[in-house]
């Protein structure tokens, strides 16, 4: 396993109550931050889900961070269970010979949250939409880092997930949670961004057995990634599991440059 | 350097058949899949459903039972020798997956939860994460495989496989991997369709692309897997992957085609193949005329209208998460055994695209061939197959 390492130009977090990493970080619960901004609004807040919300805060705030246009970078969105509540809305709205409506629909697909975004941008560099189960995070990683391998440039790498419907998952205490990374080449970070971490040696510490019993299923795969946000404002060196407890198997290297 | 990676093998199952012969056979044949809709529906649809009984998932993988996982499941079977050769040769953790999907197990959620509406609970068997994520379905397909590298669904609405083929080139070009199981994957399921039918782009009879008597998409379920190498013994390579963002409207496409005409260049690029090396098209296609105008007006302005086009959702219906790798399938075909399906619905071509739509099957070899996946979200893929060596493949070869 050879991935290429990563330069971390921007970041962003945004949880109910914690609407920053800053916030996230100091454990400092600001209230009435229990939507993303830009699903505060009446008309957006009918046509967004908390996801699409998510997913443009966060890349909101990493990239400003990073100095990168929203309107020009490619863009890796993951999220280990999609549109969730536009889902169960749908399901409600199907019984006996109901219909979906059309703007539920079209926005119930995984990638309406990174299609929103680029739309509301304009921007037109491919974009991706990712779920791997626990790996999620991992394999977000993998795509944005392999693509800067292909391309250069930089790379918007986010991961967000709705709570889980008590309709579908009884006592789930999952809650939501969505962050952001843009990563650059190590040699060619732009100059207005100053680089965070460095990001290297992604890979499984072990192989996963295919012939063996389950895996174990998180509730939030995503928040596998809130340990590798808090080392890189801490400034802190070391390897970092992408899924508390081993439900993942990939980690991932982080390093610091002498200021 | 160019991108160059063999197709070592290839399996599909869909409406046209349960086993890639007859898929094929089908296809030459120009043989509809497209019957009578097997869900009840408050509407005619015609679809493309997948024939006969699907084997419940057994042993281990009973947990991740629903109707997407038996379809990815027995579609992956034929592959499992050349799989098991590559995992041989590269070992388990060099060999990747990626998959394709829109619904995953979705169509086992709508079951469980009409159960939950009649019942008050769920089933008890009901399992969201094994059942109904795209985690579990994949978690399935690779215990099923026996691969141990990296795995990840690509779920980009109607690009999703192809797209799960550019991710493919990556992983090898970064040397990640040695080898990458590319698939896709959709059932049937009460969503989607009605979806469609609310969005008022559902054909009440098979669809009929770049006709100008279309009235809209049919819709398919099947599943399509490509074992892509760094290298090995095969007919037909993957020469380039070109993704782009139309960043225009959640489901019209772009009304000049700019995000598909990026895709296509990006792919002829990465590839470094000339437009006029490209002896067929693949379309998207679906059977709208908006996609029809869009795509139209794209591969005249690349290809200037004397490229075989056709598309093959007249077949299979439009398998969504599935469509792009069933269609690489096509495109490889059409390199090893040297022929140009008939665009099937087709006739009669509406005069107002300028393309050339084969109604009836073209016998001529093919060195290159293009494939575009257009979806929701404005994501456009266009994947370049070739024949390797750069010539025309001699006469065929078996999958697998």
């Amino acid at each position: 396993m050879s991935v290429p390492a990563a330069a971390v130009i921007g970041m962003g977090l945004w949880m109910p109550g914690f609407p920053t990493l800053a916030d996230w970080r100091a454990g400092r619960r600001v209230p009435g931050a229990d939507a993303p901004p830009s699903r505060q609004t009446g008309r957006l807040r009918r046509r967004q889900s908390l996801l699409i919300g998510m997913v443009a805060e966060v890349a909101a705030q990493a990239s400003a961070e990073a100095g990168v246009s929203l309107g020009r970078v490619p863009i890796v969105v993951g999220s280990a269970f999609g549109e969730l509540e536009t889902t169960i809305e749908m399901l409600n709205e199907i019984d006996g010979d109901g219909l979906p409506s059309p703007i539920r629909f079209q926005h119930s697909v995984h990638n309406s949250a990174v299609g929103t975004l680029s739309i509301a941008q304009r921007n037109q560099a491919p974009s991706s939409s990712l779920a791997a189960g626990n790996d999620t995070v991992a394999m977000v990683l993998l795509e944005a880092m392999t693509q800067l391998a292909a391309g250069g440039g930089e790379v918007l790498a986010v991961v967000a997930d709705e709570p889980l419907p008590e309709a579908l998952v009884p006592r789930s205490e999952a809650a939501a949670v969505s962050a952001a990374l843009v990563l650059a080449p190590v040699g060619a970070a732009p100059a207005a961004a100053s680089r965070l971490a460095i990001l290297e040696d992604l890979r499984q510490v072990e192989a996963a057995s295919p012939a063996d019993g389950r895996s174990v299923e998180v509730d939030s795969p995503i928040a596998a990634i809130l340990p590798l946000l808090d080392a890189i404002a801490a400034r802190r060196a070391g390897r970092i599991e992408l899924g508390a407890g081993g439900t993942s198997r990939w980690s991932v290297a982080l390093r610091q440059e002498a200021a | 350097m160019p991108v160059s990676y063999p197709v070592t093998a290839y399996s599909v199952l869909n409406a046209l058949g349960n086993t890639t012969r007859d898929v094929v056979a089908s296809l030459r044949a120009g043989k509809t899949g497209l019957g009578p809709c097997p869900l009840e529906l408050p509407f005619e649809a015609p679809t493309g459903a997948v024939r006969g009984p699907l084997p419940p998932l057994a042993g281990g993988l009973a947990a991740h039972d629903s109707r997407t996982a038996r379809l990815a499941i027995a579609g992956l079977d034929e592959i499992l020798p050349a799989v098991r050769r590559a995992v041989a040769r590269h070992g388990a953790a060099r060999v990747g997956l990626v998959v394709g999907t829109t619904t995953a197990g979705l169509a086992r959620t709508e079951a469980a939860y009409r159960e939950r509406g009649r019942a008050g609970t769920l089933p008890a068997d009901y399992d969201l994460h094994r059942q109904h994520s795209f985690g579990g379905m994949l978690e399935a397909i690779r215990r099923a495989a026996g691969v141990e590298g990296p795995c990840t669904v690509v779920s980009t609405a109607c690009s999703a496989s192809a797209k799960a083929a550019c991710n493919a080139i990556r992983l090898l070009g970064a040397g990640v991997v040695d080898a990458v199981i590319v698939g896709g994957v959709d059932g049937l399921c009460q969503t989607t369709l009605r979806g469609f039918h609310s969005l008022e782009i559902l054909s009440p009879e098979a669809c009929r692309p770049f006709s100008s008597a279309r009235r809209g998409i049919s819709i398919g379920e099947g599943a399509a897997y490509l074992l892509i190498e760094r290298d090995g013994d095969a007919a037909v390579v993957l020469r380039g992957g070109g993704e782009s963002s139309d960043a225009y409207h959640m489901t019209a496409p772009h009304p000049e085609g700019a995000g598909a005409l990026a895709a296509m260049r990006a792919a002829l690029d990465q590839a470094g193949c000339r437009p006029d090396e490209v002896d067929y098209i693949n379309a998207h296609s679906p059977g709208t005329k908006l996609n029809d105008l869009s795509e139209g007006r794209a591969v005249v302005t690349l290809f200037g209208g004397a490229v075989p086009i056709a598309s093959t959702k007249g077949y299979t219906g439009h398998l969504l998460g599935a469509g792009g790798a069933t269609e690489a399938v096509f495109s490889v075909v059409a390199i090893e055994e040297g022929w140009i399906p008939a665009s099937v619905g087709s006739d009669p071509v509406d005069a107002e695209l300028g393309l050339d739509v084969p109604i009836a099957r073209r016998d001529r070899p093919c060195r290159n061939v293009l494939s575009n996946s257009f979806a929701f979200g404005g994501s456009n893929v266009s994947l370049l197959f070739g024949a390797a060596g750069g010539g025309a493949a001699a006469g065929g070869k078996a999958s697998a």
